[in-house]
């Protein structure tokens, strides 16, 4: 009967385990939680002042994506949004970023929210020299496309992949709050 | 590793003697997954520290109890239980180190070095000497880690701990902060270890 014995310590070792990490887990959830969502406060902030006040939170489909809208809540439709927007075309892994666009499709702020592209080169996404050259300009007056494509955005030094894969996933960010402007 | 090493000893054993990346060869996963910048390799460093140290704690005091035949899983059970639990509380309280480590901070389960630990040392000592242990090889762990992630951000990035050391005109050599930097970094500070090893040696004999 000894390894029936050993069994039985098994299991005791994993259910006070088990105790363990639910306690840890119950203790830290609305932690982590909330540290979440002051970071997506801050991030709309930063992307979007103009929202102030309610916002609602939009799921829009468009072109086979699926975007978030952070809008305000008394003005849904023309007030502006944050566009929460994830690529899969980056260097590695999804790359997901908030930018602002106000009410007539101009880019009011960039946020990279979460991305694993290279420390020291995709990871420049982050800088606002790069970001920088986004804000004010529209569908119209900029070609979401890097200069090696005949676009006129500055691609990060050594970094087209990460470059193209936000200049894209940016346009189709602003085509899809078109979409949703217009779809009045 | 005899049973006559003082306290004190088998603390500076993991610091270096028995250093667990440059002379066991043990956790090199995350030694050369999370040590593009100096302050990944220290966070990666801490976060296996406090695994270790209380897996350590646990198996030790747990040594009279776990049956021989039965503990390798015990271990892993215990040892994947403190990840989970560094893994929510970095999460919780430094989400931008959270974010960071990423994917390797559930892979501490696997590292050897911890496994390798509770096996080697603390199923056979007593739980101070255990808790000194678990101490001196993290702490052993989180300096290798955290001189490799030093020497790839300085010489991939210009930068330490983020601060930029080498200005504008610096032009950073981009491999090092690549995954082949890591294995170049790695097998410079090998050789450089076994270098002072053996001068030590000779000098000593």
């Amino acid at each position: 009967m000894k390894g029936f014995r050993d069994v039985i310590i098994l299991c005791l070792i994993a259910t006070v385990s088990g105790v363990c990490l639910s306690v840890v887990y119950n203790s830290t959830k609305d932690i982590i939680e909330e540290a979440k969502a002051r970071e997506l406060e801050e991030a709309v902030q930063n992307v979007a002042a103009f929202l102030i006040g309610e916002r609602e939170e939009i799921e829009f489909e468009h072109d086979g994506k699926t975007f978030d809208f952070y809008v305000p809540a008394d003005n849904p439709k023309t007030g502006g949004a944050a566009v929460r927007v994830t690529t899969s075309e980056g260097y590695s892994g999804d790359i997901t970023f908030l930018m602002g666009v106000d009410s007539d499709g101009v880019v009011t702020g960039f946020q990279i929210l979460e991305s694993r592209e290279t420390p020291g080169l995709g990871s420049k996404a982050t800088e606002e020299s790069f970001w920088g050259q986004f804000v004010g300009k529209s569908l119209e007056t900029f070609q979401f496309a890097v200069k090696s494509d005949g676009g006129d955005v500055d691609a990060i030094t050594a970094s087209t992949v990460t470059s193209r894969a936000i200049a894209e996933a940016l346009e189709k960010g602003l085509q899809a709050y078109r979409a949703y402007r217009g779809a009045l | 590793m005899s049973k006559k090493l003082s306290t004190g000893t088998i603390f500076t054993e993991g610091l270096w003697r028995s250093n667990p990346v440059l002379i066991l060869l043990l956790g090199l996963c995350p030694a050369l997954g999370v040590t593009s910048s100096a302050i990944n390799g220290f966070g990666m460093g801490l976060a296996t520290t406090f695994v270790l140290v209380m897996s350590n704690l646990v198996v030790s005091s747990l040594r009279g109890i776990i049956p021989k035949k039965m503990r390798i899983p015990c271990f892993i059970v215990v040892i994947a239980s403190f990840v989970t639990i560094v893994e929510m509380l970095t999460q919780a309280f430094t989400p931008a180190l959270f974010k960071a480590l990423g994917v390797f901070i559930p892979l501490i389960v696997v590292n050897c070095a911890v496994l390798g630990r509770s096996e080697a040392f603390a199923y056979k000592n007593t739980v101070l000497r255990s808790l000194v242990d678990g101490i001196g090889m993290g702490i052993g762990f989180t300096l290798a880690l955290g001189v490799m992630g030093g020497i790839r951000e300085i010489l991939g990035n210009g930068s330490l701990f983020g601060i930029s050391l080498l200005g504008e005109s610096f032009n950073p050599v981009l491999i090092m902060i690549m995954p082949p930097g890591a294995f170049l970094t790695l097998g410079y500070l090998l050789g450089l270890a076994n270098h002072i090893n053996r001068v030590r040696v000779s000098k000593g004999a």
